[in-house]
C-alpha cells in the first residue's frame, strides 16, 4: 500500500487537464501510442465533440521510480461549473491532487473554488502551470497569483506542457514524493467508498469504489450499507484503459465491481461496500445528494414511446446522479418527467445523450429555477413547475434562490460587467484586485438570472477574460409572476414560465414574436397572446392560410405531388394539437432561443 | 381506354416563369423523333391497349413540328393498336406557328383535332413580362384561323396571379377569353418555379409577386364568370362547356393508363409510373445503345389511395366513399372516414357518399389533400 498513490486533476475548464491526463498515460505506458488520441480519457462521444469533460475518469498507472514499483490511481475531473459535483466524488477518492493553472489564463474561478474543495478534504496540492510551451504563458506572474493563493513556495510550483509533454516527468516524481500513501488496513473488515457508477448495456451496472480498509474478493458476498441490499461480487478487477478482471482489490487502490445490479436506484455513489460475512462497524461518510438547480420537462416526442423515456433516464441517471426525475403530465404534450438539472450545460447534455444514446426524441418545455411560495394561511410549498403557482390572490409571498457569484476579469470589463449583473438583478457585494489589473467581484444574484443567457453574455462582453463561479446562498423574497402563452384564447400549459415581474413584459413580448415565427400557417387566423392572469401582456398573429393549391396536376406532378403531400402530412403528425391550432415541436423550445 | 402522350421539347424562347423542359435550338429533332419512333414500338405492347381513347402533343412547343412530323408519330402510334373513333387528338400549340397555312395542313392531312393555344394574357404589359413569342393580336387571329379551317374543339390556356396585375385586368383577360367563346379553358395561378428568370426577378425585387388576397379574388372572379358563361369547373384550373372535357387529361385524373413518349414524358400503368429522362441527348444516346431511357416507380397500396385522393379531390366528380371501399377495401373507408370527419364543412362537403371542395375548398386542395392521406396502412 505504501507504493499506491491516489490523486485527481483539477483545474479550471479548458485549462488542459485531460492532456496532461494523455501524457501521464504516455510516459508510463499505461496506453500504447496506437490507442492514445487527443484527450483519450474523454470518451463519450459528446465530450469528444464538445471538447470538455463531462464526467470524471478514473485509470491506473504503473510507474517505477528509482527502481520502486509504484501504482498511480488517477482521476481526470471536468471543469465546467454544472460537475463540479464531479470533482467532489473524485477528491473523496483521492490523497492528492494536481491543481492546473493555465500560464497564459492564470488564476480562474473554477480554480478557485476546485482549490478549496481539495483543501477542505485535506488532499495535498501540487500547483502545475500548464501551457508553458505557449509564448503568451506569463509564468511569473501566475506564480504569484498561486503562491498568494495557496500560500506554498515557489519552488513547489511545477512547470509544464501538456502539448510537448515538458516538465511530465516531475510531475510524476511529486507525484511519488509529495502525494501521501494512503493509510488502511488491509486486515480490518472491507469498507469501500462507491465513487461513481455506469451503466453498460452488456455488463449492466458497474459500480467504482475506492476501498479504505480490508480487501474485496472476486466471488465474495458483499453488501451496500445504506441501500441494505446484498450481491455476490460476479467479477471485480481494476480500471485500466479498459477494464480488468482481479481475483482481489485490497486497501488504498481504486476499482470496480459487477454484480447483477438491476435498478439504477440501488447504486448510490457514496455508499459503502462491506462484505456480508464480516461487515465493518461504520459507514464512510458518503456525498451529500447534489441539489438540481434548474427544473424542465422532458416529454417523447411520441406519446407511445412514455416507458421508453422512462427506462432511458433511470439509465441516464446511473451514471449521473445529479440528473433528477419525476412523472408529470402536460395537456399539450401528455405524459412526461419534470427532470432537475445542475444547470443549462447539463440539461442540454442530457437531451443530447437521450438522442444519441437511447435514440429518444425529446420536446425540453421552459427551464425554470425552484421557487417557494408561502400561502396566506401560512402552508408553504415548492413551485418547481408553472402549473403548481397558486392563485395569486391566495398567495401571500414568493421567495427565489439567490446564489453568490463570483467573477474574475480583467479590470477594464468591471464596467460592463457590472452593467450585465444589475440588469440581472443582482448586487455588488465586493470588488478586491487580485493582481493590478484582475479583480474578483463578487454579486449577490438570483440563480433564475443565470439561467439562460448569463454566461454567454459574460463571455461576450468581456471578449473572454471573465470566468464565473456560483454557491447556492439561500432565498430571498421575489415579485415572482407566472406567464402563460394563450393560442387563440386556449392555454398551452407546456409554454408557461414562471418569471420576475420586471422580465414578464419583455419576455412575453419576444416569446410571441419567436413563436409567430414558428407555428406554420394554417385554415385560420391564430392570436399567439402572452398574459399574466387575466391581462394580455403582448400578441401577435398568425394569418390564415387562404390558398394553399398548385394549379397543375398533370402526369409528371402526380408522383412529386403526392410525395410533398405525404411530406406534409407526416410534418403534422408530428405537430401537437392545442384547441384546434397545431404547434410543432420546435415552438415548445422557442425560449431557449429568443436570441437567435 | 388508354392515352399516348408526345413531348416535344422544342421552343422559340424561354418563357420567364416556365421549368418544363425544352431546348431552345432543334438541332436535333430529326433524330428525336426516330427515337420517339422507336420508343412507341417498344413500350407501347407492354402497356396492353385495346384501343386508343386519346393522343396529346405537349411540350415545350409540339406547333413547331411541321404537319407530316405530327402525322407519322400518330401513325405510328396507331400502327398496332386502334384508335377510337370518336379519339380525341390534342396539340398544344402556341399562337405564332398558328398561320392559315400550318393550320389548313393540320386540319386537313393529320388527324389532330383539338387544340390548346397558350394565349396567357390579352394584355401586352404581362406578354412580354412572361418573355411570350406573340403578342395579342396574333393570339387572337391564330384563335380565328382555327376556326376558319374548321377546328371545333378548341381549348385556351390562360395564367393568373401575374406581378403587376390586378382584379380589372384580369377581368379583362377572361372577358376576352369568353368572348372567343372556346370549348374549354385552362387557367393556371402562375406558380413562381425555381430556377426561372421570373424567380430570380422576384428575388431581386423586380417583380413583386401579388398579394394573396388578390390571387384569391382573381379566382373567384374567374369562376364566376366562367358560370355565368356556361363553363363546368370541373378540375382546379379548367373549365368547360357541357361534355367538352379534356378527355385525355380527365383520363390522368381517372387513374387510366398512359404512355408518355420522348424526354421528360411520365407514363402510368396499374401501379407503376414512369418517367424519361428530361435530356433530349442522353435519351438519344440511350435509345442507340438499346438502354431504357426511364425510371420506374412501384406505387404501394397507400401510394395509390393517396394519389387517389389527392387526384379525385381537384375534380367536380369527387371522392365517393362507394369507390375507396371497392378499390381498397372497408379498412382504408374507415380510416378516411375518421380523417375526413375533421375537416371543416366550410371547405369539403358531402351529399350522401359524395365529397366535394366547396368554393372555398377549391383554394385549399391541397392542404385538404394532404390531411387526408395515410402514413402507415389501416
Ligand atoms: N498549447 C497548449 N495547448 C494545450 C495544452 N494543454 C491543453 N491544451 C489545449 O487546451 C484545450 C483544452 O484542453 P483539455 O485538456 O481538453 O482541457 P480540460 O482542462 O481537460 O478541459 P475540461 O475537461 O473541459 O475542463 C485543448 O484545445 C488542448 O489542445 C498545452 O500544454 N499547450
Ligand atoms: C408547359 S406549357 C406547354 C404549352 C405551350 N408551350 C405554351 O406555352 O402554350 C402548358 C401551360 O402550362 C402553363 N404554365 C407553364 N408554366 C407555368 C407556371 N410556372 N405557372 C403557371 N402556369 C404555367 C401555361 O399556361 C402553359 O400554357
Ligand atoms: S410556356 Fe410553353 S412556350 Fe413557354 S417555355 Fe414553357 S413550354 Fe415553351
Ligand atoms: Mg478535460
Amino acid at each position: 500500500m505504501k507504493n499506491i498513490r491516489n490523486f485527481c486533476i483539477i483545474a479550471h475548464i479548458d485549462h488542459g487537464k485531460s492532456t496532461l491526463a494523455d501524457r501521464l498515460l504516455q510516459v508510463t505506458h499505461t496506453v500504447s501510442d496506437r490507442d492514445l488520441q487527443a484527450q483519450t480519457l474523454d470518451n463519450m462521444d459528446i465530450e469528444r465533440e464538445r471538447g470538455i469533460t463531462i464526467k470524471s475518469h478514473a485509470i491506473q498507472m504503473d510507474y517505477i521510480q528509482d527502481g520502486e514499483k509504484y501504482i498511480l490511481n488517477l482521476i481526470d475531473t471536468p471543469g465546467h461549473v454544472d460537475f463540479s459535483y464531479e470533482v467532489s466524488r473524485s477528491i473523496a477518492a483521492c490523497e492528492g491532487a494536481l491543481l492546473i493553472v493555465d500560464a497564459t489564463q492564470g488564476i480562474q474561478a473554477q480554480t478557485i473554488s476546485n482549490l478549496y474543495l481539495a483543501l477542505e478534504n485535506d488532499l495535498e496540492i501540487i500547483p502545475v502551470l500548464n501551457k508553458m510551451d505557449l509564448p503568451s504563458a506569463n509564468p511569473e506572474e501566475v506564480k504569484d497569483q498561486i503562491v498568494d493563493m495557496i500560500g506554498c513556495r515557489r519552488e513547489d510550483i511545477l512547470e509544464a506542457s501538456g502539448k510537448t509533454g515538458l516538465g511530465v516527468d516531475k510531475v510524476l516524481e511529486a507525484i511519488v514524493e509529495r502525494v501521501p500513501a494512503p493509510v488502511g488496513d488491509p486486515d480490518a473488515p472491507l469498507q469501500a467508498m462507491i465513487f461513481d457508477s455506469v451503466f453498460n448495456s452488456f455488463r449492466g451496472i458497474i459500480a467504482y469504489y475506492r476501498i479504505k480498509h480490508g480487501v474485496i474478493r472476486k466471488g465474495q458476498k458483499v453488501k451496500f450499507i445504506n441501500t441494505g441490499k446484498e450481491y455476490h461480487a460476479d467479477e471485480i478487477g481494476i480500471l485500466r484503459l479498459k477494464q480488468e478482471q482481479r481475483e482481489t482489490v485490497s486497501a488504498g487502490d481504486v476499482g470496480y465491481i459487477i454484480s447483477g445490479i438491476k435498478t439504477a436506484k440501488e447504486v448510490k455513489v457514496g455508499d459503502t461496500i462491506t462484505s456480508v460475512e464480516n461487515p465493518c462497524k461504520v459507514a464512510v461518510k458518503g456525498f451529500e445528494d447534489v441539489k438540481p438547480m434548474v427544473f424542465a420537462g422532458i416529454y417523447p416526442v411520441d406519446n407511445d414511446d412514455y416507458e421508453d423515456l422512462r427506462e432511458s433516464i433511470e439509465k441516464l441517471q446511473l451514471n449521473d446522479a445529479s440528473l433528477t426525475f419525476e412523472p408529470e403530465s402536460s395537456m399539450a404534450l401528455g405524459f412526461g418527467f419534470r427532470c432537475g438539472f445542475l444547470g443549462m450545460l447539463h440539461m442540454e447534455i442530457i437531451q443530447e445523450r437521450l438522442e444519441r444514446e437511447f435514440n429518444m426524441t425529446v420536446i425540453t418545455t421552459v427551464p425554470n429555477v425552484s421557487y417557494n411560495a408561502t400561502d396566506k394561511k401560512g402552508v408553504k410549498m415548492v413551485l418547481r413547475n408553472p402549473s403548481d403557482f397558486p392563485d395569486p390572490s391566495k398567495l401571500d409571498f414568493v421567495e427565489e434562490p439567490y446564489i453568490h457569484a463570483q467573477i474574475i476579469t480583467k479590470s477594464e470589463y468591471i464596467g460592463s460587467i457590472m452593467g450585465l449583473c444589475i440588469e440581472k438583478r443582482g448586487v455588488l457585494k465586493n470588488q478586491v484586485y487580485l493582481t493590478t489589473d484582475r479583480v474578483e467581484m463578487n454579486f449577490e444574484i438570483p440563480l433564475a438570472e443565470i439561467v439562460f443567457d448569463f454566461y454567454d453574455r459574460l463571455k461576450s462582453i468581456s471578449r473572454g477574460y471573465a470566468s464565473f463561479d456560483y454557491t447556492p446562498i439561500g432565498y430571498q423574497t421575489s415579485d415572482l409572476v407566472k406567464l402563460d402563452i394563450l393560442l387563440n384564447g386556449e392555454q398551452v400549459d407546456a409554454l408557461s414560465a414562471l418569471i420576475h415581474r420586471n422580465n414578464a413584459y419583455h419576455f412575453g413580448k419576444k416569446i410571441c414574436e419567436k413563436l409567430r415565427e414558428l407555428i406554420p400557417r394554417q385554415q385560420f387566423d391564430i392570436a399567439i397572446q402572452a398574459a399574466i392572469g387575466a391581462k394580455i401582456i403582448s400578441r401577435e398573429n398568425v394569418k390564415a392560410m387562404r390558398k394553399d393549391v398548385t394549379a397543375k396536376c398533370y402526369g409528371g406532378d402526380i408522383s412529386r405531388k403526392r410525395k410533398l403531400l405525404e411530406k406534409q402530412k407526416k410534418g403534422k403528425k408530428k405537430m401537437r394539437q392545442v384547441g384546434n391550432v397545431e404547434i410543432p415541436q420546435e415552438a415548445f423550445l422557442a425560449v431557449l432561443k429568443l436570441n437567435d | 381506354m388508354a392515352g399516348i402522350y408526345f413531348h416535344i421539347p422544342f421552343c422559340k424562347q424561354a418563357c420567364s416563369y416556365c421549368d418544363f423542359y425544352f431546348t431552345t435550338h432543334q438541332n436535333e429533332k430529326e433524330k428525336l423523333l426516330r427515337c420517339m419512333d422507336e420508343e412507341i414500338v417498344n413500350r407501347l405492347p407492354a402497356f396492353h391497349f385495346n384501343e386508343i381513347k386519346s393522343i396529346y402533343f405537349g411540350g415545350g412547343t409540339p406547333s413547331v413540328l411541321s404537319y407530316l412530323e405530327i402525322q407519322q408519330l400518330i401513325s405510328k402510334a396507331t400502327s398496332t393498336v386502334a384508335l377510337m373513333p370518336d379519339a380525341e387528338i390534342t396539340l398544344e400549340a402556341n399562337p405564332d406557328n398558328l398561320s392559315m397555312e400550318f393550320l389548313t395542313a393540320l386540319k386537313t392531312k393529320t388527324l389532330v383535332n383539338r387544340l390548346s393555344i397558350g394565349m396567357q394574357s390579352f394584355h401586352a404589359s404581362e406578354l412580354e413580362l412572361m418573355y411570350r413569342a406573340h403578342n395579342v393580336a396574333e393570339s387572337i387571329q391564330a384563335f380565328k384561323n382555327a376556326r376558319e379551317v374548321g377546328f371545333e374543339n378548341i381549348s385556351l390556356d390562360l395564367i393568373y396571379g401575374v406581378p403587376g396585375s390586378t382584379l380589372t385586368s384580369w377581368k379583362a383577360n377572361v372577358q376576352r377569353a369568353i368572348d372567343l367563346n372556346p370549348e374549354h379553358l385552362s387557367a393556371y395561378c402562375l406558380t413562381i418555379e425555381d430556377n426561372t428568370r421570373l424567380k430570380y426577378w422576384i428575388e431581386k425585387g423586380r417583380h413583386i409577386y401579388p398579394e394573396e388576397s388578390l390571387i384569391l379574388e382573381q379566382s373567384e372572379l374567374l369562376m364566376e364568370m366562367t358560370q355565368s358563361a356556361g363553363y363546368e369547373h370541373y378540375e382546379i384550373s379548367n373549365f368547360a362547356k357541357p361534355n367538352q372535357y379534356a378527355k385525355h387529361n380527365t383520363n390522368y385524373w381517372k387513374g387510366e393508363p398512359y404512355l408518355g413518349i420522348g424526354p421528360s414524358a411520365h407514363s402510368f400503368k396499374g401501379n407503376e409510373r414512369s418517367w424519361n429522362i428530361s435530356n433530349t441527348k442522353e435519351y438519344i444516346l440511350r435509345t442507340g445503345q438499346n438502354k431504357v431511357t426511364f425510371e420506374t416507380e412501384t406505387l404501394s397500396k397507400i401510394d395509390r389511395f393517396n394519389e387517389f385522393i389527392m387526384i379525385h379531390l381537384r375534380t367536380q366528380w369527387g371522392l365517393h366513399t362507394n369507390k375507396i371501399e371497392e378499390l381498397f377495401g372497408p379498412d382504408y373507408l374507415d380510416a378516411f372516414i375518421q380523417q375526413v370527419e375533421k375537416i371543416d364543412k366550410t371547405l369539403l362537403q358531402n351529399n350522401g357518399d359524395l365529397y366535394t371542395l366547396t368554393k372555398q375548398g377549391k383554394h385549399q386542395a391541397d392542404g385538404i389533400a394532404s390531411s387526408l392521406f395515410l402514413v402507415t396502412s389501416p
